[in-house]
């Protein structure tokens, strides 16, 4: 789970990634606590900032229609709106 | 993908002949403050980016091999973008490549 913190532009980059929303994230803990640790992700779902998202890493990443045979290996595939702990 | 900044290069005659002609850079994850967090890399590099680059590096062992047209390049890590910016609107920072 991470907290989307910015957008990222670039222009030099593998023709693989042209098109899609890149997204720097932060991960997170279930109360929603910034961990030490940043990624770079694609944005299936049109998220904004400070949302908070679910990463799909490795291989997984290529599991969706866009992302499918890109040199991808952080997928951003749903928007959390709760999360119910009992 | 991670991020960070390409901090050098390798240097190296001898190797895998799979990996003959392909770059090999150092990198450095960071923090948006540019704090280093975690461990350095070396991954291979067919962008041309330079020391002091920000860049976007992938841990994909297929990555690399695509774009040279071998297969089964023994090679993990490859930079895939180099950053002009992001764009930290609620924090009001922008990080510039």
């Amino acid at each position: 789970m991470v907290k989307v913190v910015g957008s990222v532009t670039s222009t030099v980059k593998d023709s693989s990634l042209e098109g899609f929303k890149l997204l720097f994230v932060q991960s997170v803990d279930l109360e929603l606590k910034g961990k030490k640790e940043y990624f770079i992700a694609v944005d299936t779902v049109g998220l904004g900032e400070d949302e908070i998202a679910l990463m799909v890493t490795g291989s997984t990443a290529k599991r969706t229609e866009i992302t499918s045979g890109r040199t991808v290996d952080g997928t951003l595939v749903a928007k959390v709106e709760r999360i119910d702990l009992k | 993908m991670k991020f960070g900044r390409v901090i050098g290069n390798v240097v190296s005659t001898i190797k895998y002949e799979k990996l003959q002609g392909i770059r090999l850079a150092v990198v450095e994850p960071l923090d948006p403050d540019g704090n280093s967090i975690g461990s350095t890399e070396i991954v291979g590099d067919w962008l041309g980016a330079a020391v002091g680059n920000l860049v976007i590096w992938i841990a994909d062992g297929e990555a690399i091999g695509t774009v040279v047209g071998r297969k089964n390049v023994p090679l993990r890590g490859s930079i895939v973008g180099i950053i002009d910016k992001i764009d930290m609107e609620k924090s009001g920072i922008v990080i510039k490549g």
